[in-house]
């Protein structure tokens, strides 16, 4: 019952048993085992082993009902998710801030002896000059800035025409600047 | 019938039957079953498990037939006790197996522990209806299961994997 032909493998055996080999790679499994002493043996090692785990599978404590990861279709659509929430903070952060300045952080400024145009701009963090406010750790964070409801008051911080922030004619305005903004330069024009 | 045929037919290679002979046997247990169970004698259908019993009666008929046919021992009766204790220290050293099984599945790694429970809880599940459940690939599924076999051959057997 020995022939010359490579004989199978464990792993392929147990896929065999578990039926998850096509019609024709179980028919030359079935042919070779046929033919193949060594090969029937292991077939019979592997149902074998294959009985052992259904039998200690019975009585095991059957793990919570917790998925390893959630299915595909599940991180797909959390991925979508947070692409579209990482969008939406992308578009929060370059957009200005307009009406929607926090009321606690304009009396900071305020109590600081600085005026806050809610007009001005937001980046990565709007900052007020050290010489205007002694506390220089004073910045407004975008996303608390630009938090609004309404889609129209996004507006750009920059005039068109000039492509220099509006009320820069303003002096109080003007030392309000963006970080590493080549549009607010203050020493600029 | 479809989705724990498998198994019956893995029960009866597991004791020896060539795949061949191990599906005809299962199919007449089947077949068997589903007229009792018609005929009212069984009040209770647990399958796979009354379909493994009588599939391994029929097997037993079958050697029976066979032995006596081919050969004398058994009429006088002094190979029975011999058998008997073969099939003693068969039990033992088969529940020996199965404690050191239990004991390699309780310290895998979490994810190989449930891709094991959903692959032989009795539910007869694919690799891919495994892996679509746990949000792992088929492939991954697969890998897990071979890694789990191959740690259980090695240390019930010394393991020779070929």
């Amino acid at each position: 019952m020995l022939d010359q032909q490579a004989h199978l493998d464990a792993d392929h055996l147990a896929d065999y048993l578990r039926g998850e080999l096509d019609s024709d790679a179980e028919a030359r499994v079935e042919a070779h085992i046929s033919s193949c002493l060594v090969c029937a043996r292991r077939l019979q090692a592997a149902a074998q082993l294959e009985e052992l785990m259904y039998a200690a599978a019975e009585d095991l404590p059957a793990t919570a009902a917790v998925v390893v990861r959630p299915p595909v279709w599940r991180r797909v659509v959390a991925t979508a998710a947070l692409t579209a929430a990482a969008a939406a903070a992308l578009v929060l952060a370059v957009a200005p801030a307009s009406l929607q300045t926090p009321a606690s952080t304009d009396a900071v400024a305020q109590q600081q002896g600085a005026s806050f145009d809610a007009s001005a701009f937001v980046n990565d963090a709007l900052c007020f000059p050290a010489e205007a406010i002694a506390d220089a750790e004073v910045c407004v964070e975008p996303l608390a800035v630009a938090m609004t409801t309404d889609p129209e008051d996004y507006l750009s911080p920059f005039d068109p025409d000039s492509m220099r922030p509006f009320g820069r004619d303003d002096a109080r305005a003007t030392a309000m600047c963006l970080e590493e903004g080549p549009a607010c330069d203050p020493s600029a024009g | 019938m479809q989705k724990h045929g498998r198994r019956v037919v893995v029960s009866l290679i597991a004791k020896g039957v060539l795949p061949e002979r191990a599906k005809e046997l299962a199919q007449d247990a089947w077949l068997r079953v589903i007229q009792n169970h018609r005929r009212g004698k069984l009040t209770e259908l647990k399958v796979p498990g009354v379909v493994i019993k009588q599939a391994t009666f029929l097997l037993h008929d079958d050697r029976r037939r066979s032995s006596s046919r081919y050969s004398y021992e058994s009429v006088d009766g002094s190979v029975q006790p011999h058998r008997d204790e073969r099939e003693l220290e068969g039990q033992a050293a088969a529940r020996h197996q199965l404690r050191k099984v239990r004991e390699i599945i309780n310290r895998a790694h979490p994810n190989a522990r449930r891709v094991f429970e959903m692959m032989y809880d009795g539910e007869a599940r694919s690799a891919a209806e495994i892996a679509d459940v746990l949000g792992l690939s088929v492939q991954r599924v697969r890998q897990i299961a071979c890694e789990l076999r191959k740690t259980l051959r090695a240390e019930l057997h010394g393991g020779s994997d070929a």
